[in-house]
């Protein structure tokens, strides 16, 4: 079967003051259709810039410096602007994370699906106001009839990210790129977007890209799961090896950085058991020393090698490669074992 | 008390079709605009119904009767009745401002959202322009088109229009600028949207609140201009009433018959004070911070 996605070592670089920084350094990844692929990372590792790049939404200053975005086989990269605003929106949607300000204040939220459909289904005002009820009741909107005629300020903003995901699946596209779409939702309301998303997957044979920098998200919803630090992904694989056994001192460190309820459901609901028991606080979390590198060369050494707790002399002179480890891949000379 | 009511209904009706009016007349000093608004376009409207006499004509009474029964507001120098003219100027003068107030919104418009929206070299040069339009004397600008086309009514509206381009042009395109940053734009950018769509459908209507605004800030001044250009000859032409030209008329008799410039002042003043007000009321009610 063809992936939705192929992601073949995309390097991505900003102009800044202090010359070109590098936001990806040779990124691969792919998407399985129905699949859900987890990209998770801290601030400034890229994950965005990924997903942007997939859209081909980079802003002005970045430049893509090598390697190709595929998208049900067709090169991205390559495409004239009006092609690739022909797929935005119908073979790709995105999802962004501030459903309270992703919607126009001004329109009529079933008039916002409606756009879309109009604009790549050719639909006409009629049919589009219908599918959009139809849409809005899809993603779980109660009296969809009346709710389409509300204006954004008038919904939660649990419903308004079930709008974003209405207009985003309006088109039925393949591929849904879900950057943070749950980071700035009350986590009751997390669990149910997070649900809708699953539900969707299985529905309409959605693949999804989930951005996230939260591995508990990550634990109830991938498939699979990247790992990516400084621009590099350094650990790949599915989710549940990931979680239970993660080979890249940074996965592991990241692991063990966050609560650990999250982590202990994350790895339970990851393992497909029961909830896992929840430790009772009073133990300080671990930190990871120091922070991102910014990047502004290909790396030469491994980029974690300054944060890591075990200094060998070469990570410091060699950059290593991502390698087949357990079901996956890991960048690491010397990988952990077991956790 | 029944002209309050009766007007108090009438701004009603208004209110009930357009939600904009509806939250300026929520509005304490919005209302007072609304009102004072509302009374210019009607007497403007209802002219032929309203004045007891042509604006043009000489009726039997002496010329510089001071205001009495027949005439409520004195007769001017050509024994012509100033209440009917006042009420037939007011036409001149909401026409005047309404077509001055077009052509700027017409020019500034288009050229403020692309510069705004685009950025750029496009930016760049519309900005240029507008500095160029800024550091021009208005009063030289309309001088040198009377020149060229004559007085005439029309012409004073260009002049007060193109006047005013620079300034609108400045204020669309900070309002463009902010807008463009805002999520919903990139989403709709997201899901396929082009930039004429994004524009018309995404950005105007965004900065329809600030237009308004602006609408009623335009509004007075090009009357006030209008008057200020048909003072000067260069705009409305007598015998067709102005409250400018009425004013300018005046000026030989201000000693004998001070009504003649009394009144046609008056009329401007209300007509600036109520858009001034309608402004005020529509910023404050308008201002989604508030609104929200």
């Amino acid at each position: 079967m063809t992936p939705v996605l192929e992601v073949d070592g995309l390097s991505v670089g900003f102009r800044s003051d202090d010359g070109e920084v590098l936001a990806l350094d040779d990124v691969s990844l792919r998407v399985e259709p129905g699949e859900i692929v987890g990209v998770v990372g801290e601030s400034g590792c890229g994950k965005s810039t990924l997903g942007l790049s997939i859209m081909g939404l980079l802003p002005g200053s970045a430049s893509v410096r090598g390697g190709g975005v595929r998208l049900g086989g067709r090169d991205l990269l390559t495409l004239p602007p009006g092609e690739l605003r022909r797929l935005r929106g119908s073979e790709v949607g995105m999802i962004f994370q501030e459903p309270m300000s992703s919607l126009n204040p001004v329109m009529p939220v079933g008039r916002q699906i409606g756009e879309v459909l109009r604009r790549h289904r050719d639909l006409g005002r009629t049919a589009a106001a219908a599918r959009a009820v139809e849409l809005l009741d899809l993603v779980g909107i109660p009296d969809a009839g009346r709710r389409s005629r509300a204006y954004p300020h008038q919904l939660s903003g649990g419903m308004r990210q079930r709008v974003m995901i209405a207009i985003a699946i309006a088109c039925e596209p393949k591929l849904l790129i879900a950057d943070e779409p749950t980071t700035a939702l009350d986590v009751t309301v997390q669990a149910q977007i997070l649900d809708l998303l699953r539900s969707l997957r299985d529905r309409v044979d959605l693949a999804i890209m989930l951005i996230t920098h939260n591995l508990g998200v990550i634990a109830t919803m991938a498939d699979r799961v990247s790992i990516m630090y400084a621009g590099r992904k350094v650990e790949e694989g599915p989710t549940r090896d990931i979680l239970d056994t993660p080979r890249h001192p940074y996965t592991a460190r990241l692991l063990a950085s966050t609560p650990q309820a999250a982590r202990s459901a994350a790895v339970s609901a990851a393992a497909g058991g029961p909830g896992g028991s929840v430790e009772a606080g009073g133990r300080r979390l671990a930190e990871i020393p120091g922070r991102v590198p910014t990047m502004t060369a290909p790396a030469t050494a491994c980029t974690f090698q300054a944060r890591c707790h075990r200094d060998v002399d070469l990570c410091t002179r060699v950059r290593p490669e991502l390698e087949p480890a357990g079901g996956g891949l890991v960048a690491c000379f010397h990988p952990e074992e077991s956790w | 008390m029944t002209a309050v009511t009766a007007v108090d209904t009438t701004t009603e009706r208004v209110v009930r079709r357009r939600g904009v009016l509806r939250r300026i007349a929520g509005h304490r000093t919005g209302r007072i605009g609304l009102v004072l608004v509302g009374g210019v376009v009607l007497v403007a409207l209802l002219a032929p119904v309203l004045a007891p006499f042509g604006p043009e004509e000489i009726t039997g009474t002496p010329a510089l009767t001071g205001p009495s029964g027949a005439h409520w507001l004195g007769t001017d120098e050509l024994g012509r009745d100033v209440a009917s003219r006042i009420i037939w100027g007011s036409r001149t003068s909401l026409q005047v401002s309404v077509l001055a107030t077009l052509l700027a919104l017409l020019v500034a418009l288009p050229l403020g959202l692309m510069a705004g929206y685009f950025r750029g070299r496009l930016d760049t040069v519309v900005m240029r322009l507008t500095d160029t339009g800024l550091a021009f004397p208005f009063i030289v600008l309309a001088v040198g088109l009377t020149a060229i086309f004559g007085p005439s009514m029309v012409n004073a509206a260009i002049a007060i229009g193109i006047s005013q381009v620079p300034m609108l042009i400045r204020v669309v395109r900070g309002e463009a600028l902010a807008v463009r940053e805002e999520d919903y734009i990139a989403a709709s950018v997201a899901d396929g949207a082009g930039s004429a769509r994004i524009l018309g459908r995404h950005v105007l209507p965004n900065i329809v609140n600030t237009l308004i605004v602006q609408v009623t800030v335009l509004m007075p001044f090009a009357i006030i201009t209008e008057s200020m250009l048909s003072f000067l000859g260069l705009g409305v032409q007598p015998p067709t009433p102005s409250w400018g030209v009425m004013l300018t008329a005046a000026q030989a008799y201000t000693a004998q018959a001070p009504w003649l410039a009394v009144f046609p002042g008056l009329a401007i003043f209300v007509a600036a004070l109520g858009f001034n007000l309608l402004g005020d009321g529509a910023r404050d009610a308008l201002d989604p911070r508030r609104a929200r």
